[in-house]
């Protein structure tokens, strides 16, 4: 063959290999993109926002007299509507019977249907009032759309609050319009309670918690008694000697720390007295919009053990009573030196309100089924089983420059014996490929590569995928691969919009099934990369050929305003590394 | 200042006047025919030197041979050689000690058993000659009385007998109907051997309070340990007709109240017989309760809510057989269980002390569940008797374990025993084994090590004394508002110890605990740092020291917030929050790994009269205090009381400030063992 022909193959070869790679670079950087795969879904489950039930009900006509039992979808029986039948059977509940019915958002009708042809037929909600007055009316179309067969049709009802009433009945039955002949069988009626999870009440801010070392002024009022004496820490201190009465005072606007009302204020103090029984006292006062005080309170070291030459912490909790004060008030805390006697203050801490509650609605799980061993996990539902990743000893020194920043692609880019799949670093249109060695159990920079068809074809696997990402949320971060060492495929969800939140899923009939909460262990100290702030997750057959390992790549990062998705400064915190491992799980774990 | 000696008899020894806080071994001697008045602006020490020097000239005088004393003599008679018990030997440092016999005791403690002696009871003897020159009838009783846990007889400040003496456990004959015995004496110039027996039982003085249906119940005020003295009285026939009838027999009253023949004989109106003799021997013998821990653990149907259970665990020591039900020391311990204990647990499952679950884990997993995914329980005891405790006879020890749990059996199930004899006042000292609290990292596995006493309950027979002034709170599960009442049968002495700051000096308390924000992006939101206060101690639990006085406040020196209480060298701060809080708690930190991580410790409540002492140490001879509590600031339990070890969860709303909340507290991933070796209570 001439070289030139040679030549111009290899060229061609090349060209679209590079026009591959582009391809599935752009693909799969959009994938890592959740704002354009949130564009491609196509029904997007509402992100924070969790269904949990509160009641279901469900009817077979198994054990209902005079149904029909020409046909069933699941035992012998289903239920006829007929042209002589207009309003079908209906499923009528007290909603006082439904437990935590004030939490009631939406209800969820599942049937199976059967008909010859297309009916005209609805499936209709009502709530009436104990007087028969309706407050909620609604329908929605029956779709029998698989003539002479069972077709399963699923509705959801919003229920508004104002209809959520304990003297109040739901009814929810079928309405055979046109009085025409079809069948009805396994009638499945969820109440349930929706929350939104973001929509949880954030009482406070991050800012929250405040110490004023007093080695600069900043953010203290008048600070005048700030100077280098003997000091708690570092070197400044305030220094209340010679009948100075006032300690600096903190000054801050509610609406600064809480966008609620708050209704504790901790705070806490050093006091070195360089006298006998001081008498300080820690105060924290309120004052609203037109100058009043509406609050003040203090706690006193008088009688206490604060002996002369000792720096002694005085702490105080103020509780606020209900509606003494609104977000526009001010609050203030200093030391006030009641006693006039020589002392010396250092290391003012102070907490405004108190942590936020968790977020989310309140668990459903019925605690007499735990304890009578009956517990059966809601499908999809928390909570769920935790299943350990664990660390390998795997030597990464070779990855450490690679950060959560990088696009990477895995795959079996170099053709050898040991059939493992090639971490490739794409960086400014450039592939850098690392290879395990499992002789040396440690990774080896391989330099830049084009990257072969196979890895291509794996990628459009990988894309097929893609169609599935309807049923995750449009951040999720997916992963496939036979984990577990079953040869069936797995898929890893990662979401971080608020925690690490990393599960395992399989395919089932009815879409998927979360097997777990994914966490890790063996790593060194505290060093689980759901700590860190910002992690990277490759996942590949990188140290098995037949078993998907994860390398997380997890670091701090020192941006002020830090999106998770992009870190212009990375921090190496001593207690928590920046550091890159190799995770498997263990074979077999369901 | 002047005494004066009145010598009625050539031959008698020189008399002693006890001292009223009369204690430990001296052997003391009160000779009727003898007076000795003592001006009364004497000062006391002036008088306890006179008396400290008449004693030297006494014994050096007297017959000091053995325990039989000198011979005492009055005009009509003399008794010498009294042995108060002849058939038990010394031990090997000279003490008279006697275990008590735990086989078969359900109706209460007998000493010495059948077992331990044949006939079952002591045996007694002394001498007594005729003086006079015709045959004399002579009367005899002999008293036993615990001198270990007792109120003085001899009030000084009113010169009259201590109100509380007579709940001083004494006794006598258990048929109290056999006063004195007749002795008829020659007069032949020799002395004659009387020998008699008795033994110490439960209800001494036959009350009715403790005799329903017929029964007499003397395990409801079952014989105290400690030490015992006996006093012998023999009397003329012409004294025993001045004796009177609520002495001769104890179980009668005077004015609606016992008088302690203690007091009759050595300070009241026995002093002024003339021709009887009164031999108290001070320190006759030591009753220890020290029960085999192998001898099985009995489970009671009330235990587990009625017959219908689970009974696939039980083995030849952990049951309800006969053998169990006769001999067993302890039984199952099932926690009072209350709404208040529910909680929403984080969905983890961890060995926190195996795992080396970290404050970084630990905050988290307080940051990052949402409420949905959070496990509703309360905290949980066994359903199953007999599962998590074990009673090793081949090495004498109890096995109790917290259950691991897994994944929809989510449970904390707290786990403990329970003595089954009830006694009142006694040193408990146990030598243990339990979990350590604290991991590597210093973080709380969420159990409460608990070493307590507790009222036998019972109601009535088991009140204590009234409180007169408010009455106490009715329950003890009640709140502020509970009504009070003049007495109640609910006391408890605890030991707990767990991961909780103290409260006093409350200079530093509440800590000051940082706000934490759910915020993965920012390590420091979540993952905040414990103050000062907490991490200056961290590798400290907390001996939590706790009286339940159920809130009396007739105490001289009651009072609510802290309260500091010197003693022995050492400030104790006692803890209140408010006037109708039913118990004084005193805390004080100590090392997790001392007192839990080595192959045992040893933790002692030491229950008297008018105090209440915790102690803990390596060893017995090596115990130090930490805590102390006395009548002047609580009211001192002085009802039966059993002891209860148990390895427990609480919700940690009852301890506030504690920096590791219950409900953020993994479920254990594996069983969580602690081992009892020994009991003593003496």
């Amino acid at each position: 063959m001439p070289q030139n022909k040679i030549k111009k193959q290899l060229l061609i070869f090349s060209a679209i290999m590079l026009g591959g790679f582009f391809v599935s670079y752009v693909i799969l950087k959009k994938y890592h993109n959740p704002i354009a795969a949130s564009e491609s879904a196509v029904v997007i489950k509402k992100d924070s926002v969790t269904v949990n039930e509160l009641f279901s009900e469900k009817e077979d006509f198994e054990k209902v007299p005079n149904v029909c039992n020409a046909k069933a979808s699941s035992g012998k029986n289903s239920y006829k509507l007929t042209p002589q039948i207009e309003y079908g059977f209906g499923i009528t509940r007290a909603i006082k019977d439904i437990p935590n019915y004030t939490d009631l958002k939406q209800v969820d009708v599942t049937f199976k249907c059967w008909a010859q042809k297309n009916v005209d037929a609805v499936y209709v909600i009502s709530i009436d009032d104990k007087k028969g007055k309706n407050l909620l009316w609604d329908s929605r179309p029956l779709l029998c759309d698989k003539p002479d067969n069972w077709s399963e049709q699923h509705f959801t009802f919003e229920v508004k609050p104002k209809a959520v009433n304990a003297e109040c009945s739901i009814k929810i039955y079928p309405w055979n319009k046109s009085k025409e002949e079809f069948y009805l069988d396994d009638i499945t009626i969820r109440y349930n309670a929706v929350v939104s999870v973001g929509a949880a009440p954030v009482v406070q801010t991050s800012a929250t918690n405040f110490l004023f070392d007093f080695e600069t002024a900043e953010g203290l009022t008048g600070g005048e008694s700030i100077k280098q004496t003997t000091a708690h820490s570092g070197k400044m201190a305030c220094d209340l000697s010679g009948g100075k009465e006032y300690g600096p005072l903190v000054i801050k606007l509610i609406s600064d720390v809480s966008s609620t009302p708050l209704t504790k204020i901790g705070a806490s103090v050093w006091i070195y007295p360089l006298t006998e029984n001081p008498n300080a006292v820690l105060t924290a006062s309120i004052t609203n919009a037109k100058g009043e005080n509406v609050f003040w309170d203090g706690r006193t070291s008088e009688g206490k053990p604060f002996p002369k030459g000792k720096w002694t912490k005085m702490n105080a909790s103020f509780f606020l009573p209900p509606g003494k004060c609104t977000v526009n008030d001010k609050i203030q805390v200093n030391v006030w030196n009641k006693g006039r006697t020589d002392l010396i203050i250092d290391d003012m801490e102070i907490v405004y309100g108190e942590s936020a509650d968790r977020k989310g609605d309140v668990s459903t799980i019925d605690a007499n089924s735990i304890y009578e061993k009956k517990f059966v996990a809601p499908k999809n539902k928390p909570p769920f089983k935790t299943i350990y990743c664990i660390r390998q000893d795997v030597n990464c020194t070779a990855l450490m420059g690679l950060t959560p920043n990088d696009d990477f692609i895995a795959g079996d880019f170099i053709k050898d014996k040991n059939n493992l799949d090639e971490v490739a670093c794409i960086r400014n249109g450039k592939a850098e490929l690392y290879t395990y060695l499992p002789d040396a159990k440690q990774f080896r920079a391989t330099g830049s590569k084009s990257l072969s068809a196979d890895s291509l074809l794996k990628t459009c696997k990988a894309l097929e995928a893609l169609k599935e990402r309807a049923l995750f949320k449009p951040t999720d971060q997916l992963f496939w691969g036979d984990y577990l060492g079953d040869k069936n495929t797995e898929i890893l969800e990662l979401n971080t919009d608020w925690r690490f939140d990393f599960k395992i899923t399989q395919k089932d009939k009815d879409g998927y099934l979360i097997l777990g909460n994914v966490d890790f262990k063996g790593y060194t100290n505290d060093y689980n990369p759901k700590y860190y702030e910002y992690s990277r997750i490759v996942s590949g057959r990188f140290i098995s050929a037949s078993k998907s390992s994860l390398l997380v790549i997890s670091c701090n990062c020192a941006d002020a305003k830090f999106n998770g998705t992009h870190c212009n400064k990375f921090e190496n915190i001593p207690a928590l590394p920046n550091s890159i491992n190799v995770y498997s799980f263990e074979n077999g774990i369901k | 200042m002047y005494i004066v000696l009145k010598m009625e008899l050539n031959k008698a020894p020189l008399p002693l006047i006890p001292s009223p806080q009369e204690r430990g071994r001296q052997v003391s001697f009160l000779k009727k025919c003898i007076t000795l008045p003592i001006r009364t602006n004497l000062s006391y020490s002036v008088q306890l030197f006179l008396l400290l020097f008449l004693s030297v000239l006494i014994t050096s005088c007297g017959n000091k041979t053995g325990t039989s004393g000198p011979a005492l003599s009055c005009e009509m008679f003399t008794v010498q050689n009294i042995h108060p018990i002849t058939n038990w030997q010394p031990d090997s440092v000279s003490n008279k000690t006697i275990f008590i016999d735990y086989d078969n005791a359900n109706g209460g403690f007998v000493i010495p058993s059948a077992k331990q002696v044949k006939e079952g009871t002591f045996t007694f003897d002394f001498e007594i000659k005729n003086n006079t020159a015709s045959p004399q009838k002579f009367y005899y009783k002999l008293y036993y009385q615990n001198e270990s846990y007792k109120f003085p007889e001899y009030d000084s400040a009113t010169g009259k007998e201590h109100t509380l003496a007579e709940e001083n456990f004494y006794g006598s004959w258990e048929n109290t109907g056999t006063a004195f015995k007749e002795i008829t004496v020659e007069a032949d110039n020799s002395f004659h051997t009387i020998h008699d027996v008795f033994r110490m039982a439960g209800n001494p003085r036959n009350e009715e309070r403790y005799i329903s249906n017929g029964i007499n119940n003397r395990w409801q005020r079952n014989p105290r340990v400690g030490r015992y003295s006996v006093l012998l009285a023999v009397v003329s026939s012409t004294d025993l007709t001045a004796v009177p009838v609520y002495i001769k027999d104890i179980h009668q009253k005077q004015n609606g109240h016992f008088i302690t023949p203690y007091y009759y004989y050595l300070y009241g109106d026995g002093r002024q017989l003339k021709n009887s003799i009164v031999h108290k021997s001070a320190d006759v013998i030591k009753v220890t309760a020290q029960p085999n821990l192998g001898n099985g653990i009995f489970v009671n149907d009330n235990s587990f809510g009625g017959k219908e259970f689970d009974k696939s665990h039980y083995c030849a020591t952990c049951g309800q057989d006969s053998n169990l039900y006769r001999n067993a020391p302890f039984q199952q311990f099932i926690n009072y269980v209350d709404a208040s204990t529910k909680m929403d647990n984080i969905p983890v499952i961890a060995d926190v002390l195996k795992d080396n679950y970290s404050k970084m884990d630990y905050n988290w997993n307080k940051s990052f569940y949402t409420k949905d995914e959070l496990i509703p329980t309360i905290i949980q005891t066994a359903k199953h008797p007999c599962q998590t405790v074990y009673s090793d006879p081949k090495e004498k020890k109890i096995i109790i374990k917290n259950p691991g749990t897994t994944y929809g059996e989510w449970k904390k199930e707290s786990v403990g025993v329970i003595t089954r004899h009830g006694l009142m006042y006694g040193k408990y000292r146990v030598k243990i084994k339990m979990t350590e609290l604290l991991n590597k990292s210093n973080v709380w596995n969420g159990l409460t090590n608990a070493i307590w006493l507790i009222t036998q309950g019972g109601g009535d027979w088991n009140f204590r004394r009234n409180c007169v002034k408010d009455g106490y709170m009715a329950t003890y599960w009640g709140g502020p508002d509970d009504k009070r009442v003049p007495a109640v049968d609910y006391t408890e002495i605890d030991f707990e110890i767990l991961k909780t700051p103290p409260y006093c000096p409350d200079n530093a308390f509440p800590p000051l605990y940082k706000n934490t924000v759910a915020d993965n992006k920012n390590v420091s939101n979540w993952n905040t740092a414990l103050p000062d206060e907490i991490t200056n101690t961290d590798d400290k639990i907390t001996v939590a020291c706790t009286n339940w006085d159920m809130a009396c406040s007739e105490p001289k020196n009651f009072g609510i917030g802290c309260n500091s209480v010197p003693y022995n060298g050492q400030t104790y701060y006692a803890h209140r929050w408010d006037k109708n809080y039913r118990a004084l708690t005193e805390k004080k930190e100590e090392n997790d790994d001392e007192l839990f991580a080595g192959k045992f410790y040893y933790f002692e409540i030491d229950w008297r009269p008018t105090e209440v002492i915790w102690r803990i140490g390596p060893s017995p001879d090596k115990m130090r205090e930490v805590g102390y509590m006395n009548d002047k600031i609580t009211s001192i339990a002085n009802n039966q009381m059993l002891l209860i070890i148990t390895q427990e969860y609480h919700n940690t709303k009852w301890w506030p400030g504690t920096p590791y909340a219950q409900d953020n507290i993994p479920f254990p991933a594996n069983d969580i063992p602690g081992e009892i070796y020994d009991l003593t209570i003496e």
